[in-house]
């Protein structure tokens, strides 16, 4: 059975690969379609972006101004932004290493590659950003298919599963609200799509339907493209079912994830985005941060004995 | 042939593992002189740069603190290898096999036998006592098969006469290793056809060599496939590659402190299943850091209870506590005599001349000396603290002086080797530094050398100081395989290891000690 604190590990090192893509991916399309936002001094579009990233507040509180340059290097490489790609990347690093031991040497070696060009490239994004974009994103297709091919689907494979799909589907999430609440910014319907890599699956679907219910609901439901929000939900649960038998302290996880997956297969979700869809896109996020929050409380920290690390009890010196 | 290229400035100061004379390669180099000729500094800096670049490419490093930041570092591998020949290897094999049984026998004789080699008077019971190695922890800790010392890295020099000599014993967490299977794996790749005209013992079976000694020191009760882990204190130690690397070699998981949790004399692990026995822990944290409840109370590294496990027999600890007592530099003169009592026979490897400062006809004659001799505190390791006679100041030797009389139990003085030579690159071409051998010996129900070992060499021109944190690199080493294919010599390689059980020795001494030197 993996340790508690390597499974740890594998669930972030999971979040933190699909952040770094996801928030990649986000720049790209954003920095292209740049030149059709507004001019103006601070660019709503951008703060759009943000939202979808959740970093929002964080870029507010710096006191900068929203323009593509500032925005972008937030978001790429800027060392005080926790969320950026850099920090993301090197905070896969930190994790893999953590469990270097157990997982294929390829994949240690290829995030330990991409970690190093991040850290040793001046990047100019002015200049050479869609080339770096490219290979960021090619960087971590390649660490995502080292894990498809060559690890074992043991408790590791399994945590590194759940974390990204988690992961996956709050970004997914987000970026439906931003839809939603776009409202007539130049940030089209499209460039969402893509920001999600769901483009090419959405209009051999539905063609050119821009009606935003019916975009928002095939981003929740559709059960056969790989980001939506109950493809991940499915992935997870898959995974997390396996390790029941083992890993009883699951259960909390698996009856939450069950509950939105049920919402997700059986609710009304089209009606419900045509009338409030707010809500019930917060609910879901709420609902996937409890899901987080419950396999953190039971299976990585299986304590059933007192453990003097989180007490810090030393003798003689009271606790 | 004509040594061009790299090698023809090439001059010999004193006893050199390639070349008997400036002119003459030894046998055994001739096709890594050969090669190396062909080269010029360009290429081969070149190489060296991919070496590099491939081991920073894999996380191949160790980390260097400086404000509080880690700086990771690749440790330099210089690329002209080192060859030891089988006949010569089969020498040391059996000399470092027998120092290390005689020192698993004091070790025990110590902590769980009767003391006999302090009632007998070998080493001097108030030397024994006063070392801070030397554990009351460890009394009554009782480890299968006597095996204190599962790995032990033993530090071997050649002096200028061509002989071996053992420098250093370590016998509580020597490492490595990692550096010898990864150097290994760098030349096939940067030198794919040198390999194909030597028959050099493979590296890369440690780990499973590892694991099959760890399996048979684990507790009886834990049955045919013993849960083994090896203890880290975590990734931002400065050997975490090697830790991860010996997890990763054995199939073994690495864990933290925090990992484990002791209940009622059972150390068990966390895992997202709950709690899971663990029967033997390859530790690779220092004693003191180990049990808070009986080592250093503010230790976050280590597990509390691990020691009342480990004394009620449910877990092994590797290596067993208390071993320090054994490489203490006080003790280090009179392994030969433990050597004697414990096995009945002649040492094989022979110590450095060494003066210990508590007797006083050998300190003043050590004080006579001192400018011609190297002084060591015996307390400090990575070749802190060592003044070296003839490149010392006046001031330094007086201070040494001062240091060495006002506790003679904290020094020794031994003659200065001058390390043997190989050539090692630098921008002038391949020049002549010194360097050392660290074996790995392993120990279970029998004892097994590795073939080789991590050779270290000092990169600066005249420096005796090889350690890492001293500025020394290191090479492959090539433990050549028999070329006679009679199959009657032994081999540590995977299936024949040389062994002293220490009861009826089967590797029995033999009179070939000055081989080396043909």
């Amino acid at each position: 059975m993996i340790l508690a604190r390597h499974a740890e590990a594998m669930f972030w090192a999971g979040r933190q690969l699909e952040r770094s893509e996801h928030t990649t991916r986000v720049l790209d399309v954003a920095t292209r379609d740049a030149m059709h936002f507004r001019a103006a001094p601070t660019q709503p579009e951008w703060i759009l972006i943000l939202e979808a990233v959740a970093l929002d507040k964080a870029f507010l509180d710096t006191g900068r101004a929203a323009t593509s340059s500032e925005v972008a290097s937030y978001l790429f490489d800027d060392p005080t932004n926790p969320g950026s790609v850099a920090a993301s990347v090197s905070q896969l690093r930190e994790n893999i290493r953590t469990v270097r031991d157990r997982v294929p040497v390829e994949l240690w070696e290829e995030t330990n590659r991409l970690h190093l060009e991040l850290e040793s490239r001046d990047v100019d994004l002015q200049s050479d950003a869609f080339d770096m974009f490219s290979n960021v994103r090619r960087g971590c297709h390649a660490i995502g298919g080292i894990v498809a091919e060559a690890m074992p689907r043991d408790e590791g494979f399994t945590f590194f599963t759940v974390g990204r799909m988690i992961e996956r589907a709050f970004m997914t999430c987000r970026t439906i609200r931003c839809l939603v609440l776009r409202d007539g910014h130049a940030l089209d319907h499209s460039a969402i799509l893509r920001t999600v890599s769901s483009l090419q699956a959405y209009r051999r679907r539905l063609a050119h339907n821009s009606d935003v219910a019916t975009l928002a609901t095939f981003l929740l439901c559709a059960d056969d493209v790989p980001r939506t929000v109950l493809s991940c939900l499915r992935r997870a649960d898959a995974r997390l079912q396996r390790l029941r038998q083992t890993a009883p302290g699951l259960q909390p996880a698996l009856m939450v994830s069950g509950r939105v997956r049920a919402q997700l297969e059986f609710g009304n979700i089209e009606q419900h985005m045509r009338t409030d869809p707010i809500a019930i896109l917060l609910q879901i996020e709420a609902e996937l941060a409890n899901l987080s929050a419950a396999i953190a409380d039971y299976a990585f920290d299986p304590a059933q004995v007192p453990s003097i690390h989180a007490q810090f009890v030393r003798p003689g010196m009271g606790s | 042939m004509v040594l061009s290229g790299l090698l023809d400035q090439y001059v010999t100061h004193g006893y050199d593992e390639a070349f008997s004379s400036s002119a003459t390669f030894r046998p055994a180099y001739e096709h890594v002189v050969e090669r190396f000729s062909a080269l010029n500094v360009e290429e081969a800096r070149r190489l060296e740069a991919a070496v590099a670049a491939e081991f920073r490419r894999q996380g191949i490093t160790f980390t260097v603190y400086a404000d509080d930041t880690g700086i990771e570092r690749t440790w330099p591998m210089d690329l002209f290898p080192r060859i030891i020949e089988a006949a010569e290897w089969r020498t040391l094999e059996r000399g470092l096999a027998q120092r290390v049984t005689a020192l698993n026998r004091f070790l025990d004789d110590l902590y769980v036998g009767e003391q006999a080699a302090l009632e007998d008077g070998v080493v001097p019971r108030w030397l024994v006592t006063s070392s801070t190695g030397f554990d009351r922890h460890a009394f009554g800790i009782d480890v299968p098969f006597g095996a204190r010392c599962m790995i032990a890295g033993i530090d071997i020099v050649r002096g200028d006469d061509g002989n071996f000599a053992v420098l250093e014993d370590n016998l509580r967490n020597p490492s490595g290793i990692s550096y010898v299977v990864e150097n290994r794996a760098a030349m096939a790749k940067a030198f794919p056809r040198l390999f194909a005209d030597h028959t050099v013992q493979p590296v890369d079976q440690y780990g499973q060599l590892l694991r099959s000694t760890l399996e048979e020191v684990a507790p009886p009760a834990a049955g045919d496939d013993p849960n083994i882990v090896i203890l880290t204190p975590g990734v931002h130690n400065s050997a975490y590659f090697e830790h991860a690397f010996l997890a990763r070699a054995m199939g073994a998981e690495l864990v933290e402190g925090r990992d484990l949790v002791v209940d009622d004399q059972v150390v068990y692990a966390r895992t997202v299943g709950g709690l899971s026995p663990v029967d033997v822990i390859y530790r690779r944290i220092d004693d003191d850091f180990l049990d808070p409840v009986s080592f250093r109370p503010d230790s976050t590294l280590g597990v509390p209870g691990l020691l009342s496990a480990a004394r009620a027999g449910t877990v092994t600890v590797c290596n067993a506590i208390g071993n320090g007592v054994a490489d203490d530099k006080a003790v280090y003169p009179y392994v030969p005599d433990l050597i004697r009592y414990y096995l009945s026979e002649e040492p094989l490897l022979a110590n450095v001349q060494t003066y210990v400062m508590w007797d006083d006809d050998q300190r003043e004659h050590a004080l006579d000396r001192l400018d011609q001799l190297v002084i060591k505190p015996v307390a400090e390791s990575g070749g802190y603290g060592i003044v070296i006679g003839p490149h010392a100041s006046d001031a330094e030797l007086a201070a040494a002086r001062v240091d060495i009389e006002s506790d003679h139990r904290n020094w020794i003085v031994q003659e200065l080797v001058q390390l043997s030579t190989l050539p090692a690159l630098t921008d002038d071409g391949l020049a002549p530094r010194h360097l050392d051998l660290r074996p790995f010996i392993l120990t279970g129900e029998h004892t097994r050398v590795f073939p080789g070992g991590l050779t270290r060499v000092a990169m600066r021109e005249g420096s005796l100081i090889v350690n890492s944190s001293q500025g020394g690199g290191s090479k492959d080493t090539w433990v050549l395989a028999d070329e006679e294919p009679d199959g009657e010599t032994e081999s540590a390689a995977t299936d024949g290891p040389v062994t002293i059980d220490g009861v009826a020795t089967d590797a029995a001494p033999t009179d070939n000690g000055d081989e080396a030197q043909s």
